[in-house]
């Protein structure tokens, strides 16, 4: 390039072809911006709307179709959120049409229900075993039959394959998930994302202003778009009181602890979430009560126990802090965790006692024994945990051993609390969960995740083995809220050493380990048992008097759920052995059956779709995709990756540039 | 017109001053990625010693695998995470798909011009291996390459099958960053 244009300026004029050397730097320089900003692309998105993407003759992009008509069911039983979605589509493009439904999911949730019913054909989800499924669908294909794999390819995204939709056919689609109310500050609030509503368009990759180009049109509508109708019917176990919504839903009582909340289309708002809060109304005692569920032959019981709205004694309390300041936690996780003893430090009460251990590769105690919290004994807590360094190695169970003695010397009746933070990043995980489970005794663990990336598996676990809970602070930022919320949560344990017995012998109950119950928080546990008629008896301690009930079951209502929260809970616990060293392929077995059983999508387990029209009734068409011109252009879901640097286009604008540059100065001079 | 002349000279200094520094962004780029390979190198060994050090004080990731490529021995830290910023020093492993080793597919990425620049050379027989940081190494045989639009999200399923995806842009030579294509192993757990 360089060798043509010098050779262009022996027979012009010198200022001319300047001139144009110029124009054509700052050419290069205005580009220059453009053309580096390519490499900032997106990566997986991870949310996005709800609607029918129907396949366009160009491959790989879509057009999305809003739907005529969606009714959102949701049943809460206990702290369970059970999601039905039943969507309406309707074609009215002229024309046989195939394409995706795609379907935004809550965090750790998965559609375990499927029916789609197109025209006259009815389609269901059933779950089967991995490769069961792929068998059955390769062999359904073969056939010639309609048959849809559903796996999840991107977390939270639910997509499933529509075919052979007729002209001025209808798709109804119906999904069901489950999942579990937030609780937060005394309340417990479900969310329900309002993108299956006509007009919404996300914030990224969906096509803008779509409506208005559809080949769908929502039929005998306003401009608005499908109508929605959502109703919740709420059976949380317990009284409760202020229901309430952002959306001015209508809620009315349906008898004894059962409500429910209904809204619509002149209420609910495209972009703007469902939200539904509700407060357990709390009495003078801790108080239990029990929902059943049937599933084959066996029954599956949610047991609640509320706390009361105050306490009659404040407990005293013995707090041991576990800080560790091994070389994994330097920089800015060290700072957290300082910052979090610190406003743990000003918030103990003069009349509890507390002690520090600082470990890495030793574990130092504050305190030889725990002192209370005056003023000398914090003061020497500050200086101590200001010069706590990050350095050294991980030994957790020298620091595990102070916290946890054999022989606790702390007096019956008084709370005793270990606060264990850390990054957990730990070679010897089973030692220290059976250490935890062997020596617990009266002690409860509380786990505080600390730093970019901590090791969860590890604190999740340690807490459930140490009856306690696992709290995780991303940043510094974070570390007021999330600790107040923790102490303000610790401060009041209601009853504790609670347990669950029931006379069916072969009763089995998640969790396993109870733990305590704290003020403001309802605490459940779900039992699967044999003999429907069996009773379950619940012990506990209110300091030091014994507290116990009896619960016979109520016969099965409407409440939905139990069974698949248990299953999921079992499944789970199967899982977790292979992390503790079990023979994958015998817990895989186990897996299967209980997802099976309780139509669960698994990791060993997915939902097929399959085609359940009768044969000669399968009235199909042959799908022509739509003409590209008229539609939105769609790319989605998602993108992988941008995998390439600029380096190299920068290296040879770079390079060209000063190489132009000093050719064209030395030709000036 | 000695005015035009004095112009066009500080103007053709600002494009060489200009040149200079993009080649610089450039070079430095390259630089980057060598130098953290070294130093993530070094937190690599701690981890397999036990307690895995930063790799360096701000560093807002850690490292989950050591990727070999026994075609030609190049080894290449693997880091949690697939975004631009952790790329930029090292093979990004996509969240939410398998953990090394583990039942399912572990799909990473990185750069065709830097780390998964020896990925042109790899095809179907070759050997893949993992070290994990409990020092368990995992081997993957390649199965397939194949060259997907980067919209074909079907290359990151999750199955009960033990994979390894690697994705990286394709085509290899091309100098424009945004290519639409991407290049992907595919590998399966040799049992």
């Amino acid at each position: 390039m360089e060798t043509n244009d010098t050779a262009t300026t022996e027979y012009k004029p010198r200022d001319y072809s300047l001139e144009r050397w110029i124009v054509r730097l700052l050419l290069l320089l205005f580009l220059l911006p453009f053309v580096t900003q390519a490499q900032e692309t997106t990566t997986l998105a991870t949310n996005e709307g709800a609607g029918l993407l129907l396949k366009t003759a160009t491959p790989g992009t879509y057009a999305i179709v809003p739907a005529v008509k969606s009714e959102v069911r949701i049943t809460v039983t206990g702290p369970i959120v059970r999601t039905t979605v039943t969507q309406t589509f309707h074609n009215t493009t002229g024309r046989c049409v195939e394409g995706l439904y795609v379907y935004p999911l809550p965090e750790l949730s998965a559609v375990d229900t499927l029916k789609m019913t197109i025209g006259s054909r009815v389609i269901v989800g059933e779950i089967r075993e991995r490769e069961q499924a792929r068998k059955e669908y390769e062999q359904a294909k073969s056939e010639g039959r309609k048959a849809a794999l559903v796996e999840q390819q991107r977390p939270n995204v639910f997509t499933t394959s529509v075919s052979g939709v007729m002209p001025d056919d209808d798709a109804i689609i119906e999904i069901a998930y489950q999942e579990m109310a937030q609780y937060e500050n005394g309340e417990y609030r479900l969310r329900f994302p309002m993108v299956v509503a006509p007009r919404y368009t996300p914030a990224h990759t969906l096509a803008t202003s779509v409506a208005a180009k559809l080949p769908f049109t929502p039929s005998g509508s306003n401009n608005n778009g499908g109508t929605i109708a959502l109703s919740v019917d709420l059976q949380p176990g317990y009284s409760v009181r202020n229901i309430a919504s952002a959306q001015q839903a209508k809620s009315e009582t349906l008898g004894n602890r059962h409500y429910r909340v209904t809204a619509d289309s002149s209420t609910l708002q495209a972009g703007h979430d469902f939200e539904l809060s509700w407060q357990p109304d709390l009495g003078t005692n801790p108080e239990a009560t029990v929902l059943t569920e049937k599933l084959g032959e066996e029954t599956y019981a949610l047991v609640m126990v509320t706390p009361p709205a105050q306490s009659a004694v404040r407990l005293p309390r013995e707090t041991i802090f576990i800080i560790d300041s091994s070389g994994s936690m330097e920089g800015a996780s060290m700072q957290q965790a300082k910052a979090a003893l610190l406003l743990a430090l000003g918030d103990l009460n003069p009349g509890d006692k507390f002690n520090i251990i600082d470990f890495d590769s030793m574990a130092r105690p504050l305190f030889s024994d725990s002192k209370f919290a005056d003023a000398s004994s914090i003061a020497a807590a500050k200086s101590f945990v200001e010069k706590i360094d990050a350095d050294g190695g991980t030994e957790m169970l020298k620091a595990l051993q102070l916290a946890m003695p054999e022989h606790p010397t702390t007096p019956s009746g008084t709370v005793r609390q270990v606060i264990f933070m850390t990054d957990g990043q730990v070679g010897n995980e089973q030692e220290l969960f059976s250490f935890i489970h062997s020596r617990l005794g009266e002690s409860r663990l509380f786990t505080v995740g600390i730093g970019a990336a901590p090791n969860s598996h590890f604190m999740r676990n340690a807490a459930r083995f140490g009856r306690g809970t696992f709290t995780y602070i991303g940043d510094v930022q974070q570390v007021q809220e999330r600790m107040s919320e923790l102490f303000g949560k610790l401060d009041a344990p209601m009853m504790t050493s609670i347990s669950v017995h029931s006379s069916d012998s072969i009763a089995e109950s998640w969790p396993e380990r109870v733990p305590d119950l704290y003020r403001g928080e309802p605490l459940v546990v779900a039992i699967r048992v044999h003999d429907a008629n069996a009773k379950i008896t619940l012990h506990g301690s209110i300091g030091n008097e014994a507290w116990s009930k009896e619960l016979t079951l109520p016969p099965a209502g409407s409440s939905e759920g139990i069974a698949r929260l248990w299953g999921r809970e079992k499944i789970e616990s199967l899982m977790d052995r292979i992390t503790d060293g079990s023979d994958p392929n015998g817990v895989e077995a186990e897996v299967i059956k209980v997802a099976l059983q309780h139509h669960l999508v698994s990791q060993y387990t997915s939902l097929v779709a399959i085609d359940q029209t009768p044969q000669g009734l399968n009235a199909s068409c042959k799908a022509e995709p739509l003409p590209t011109g008229n539609t939105p252009d769609h790319a989605d879901p998602g993108t992988l990756p941008q995998t390439a640097t600029p380096a190299g286009l920068l290296l040879l604008i770079g390079g060209s540039l000063t190489l132009i540059a000093l050719i064209a100065l030395r030709i000036v001079k | 017109m000695p005015t035009l002349k004095t112009a066009t000279r500080t103007l053709l200094a600002v494009a060489l001053l200009a040149g200079l520094t993009t080649g610089g962004e450039g070079l430095w780029i390259y630089a980057k990625a060598k130098l953290a390979q070294l130093l993530l190198e070094i937190s690599w060994r701690s981890a397999l010693a036990g307690e895995q050090l930063r790799p360096w004080p701000w560093a807002d990731t850690r490292a989950i695998a050591r990727l070999t490529i026994e075609r030609d021995g190049a080894t290449i830290i693997v880091l949690a995470g697939a975004s631009g910023r952790t790329m930029a020093f090292g093979p990004g492993h996509l969240d939410g798909t398998a953990m090394p080793g583990d039942i399912g597919n572990c799909v990473i990425t990185a750069h065709r011009d830097t780390h998964f620049a020896p990925l042109r050379y790899v095809g179907p027989g070759d050997i893949l291996t993992l070290q994990r940081p409990d020092g368990a190494t995992i081997r993957y045989r390649v199965q397939a390459t194949r060259v997907v639009p980067k919209s074909d999200t079907s290359v990151l399923r999750q199955d009960a099958r033990t994979r390894l995806t690697l994705i990286t842009c394709y085509p290899f030579d091309a100098i424009r960053p945004g290519t639409p294509l991407r290049w992907v192993v595919i590998a399966q757990k040799v049992a």
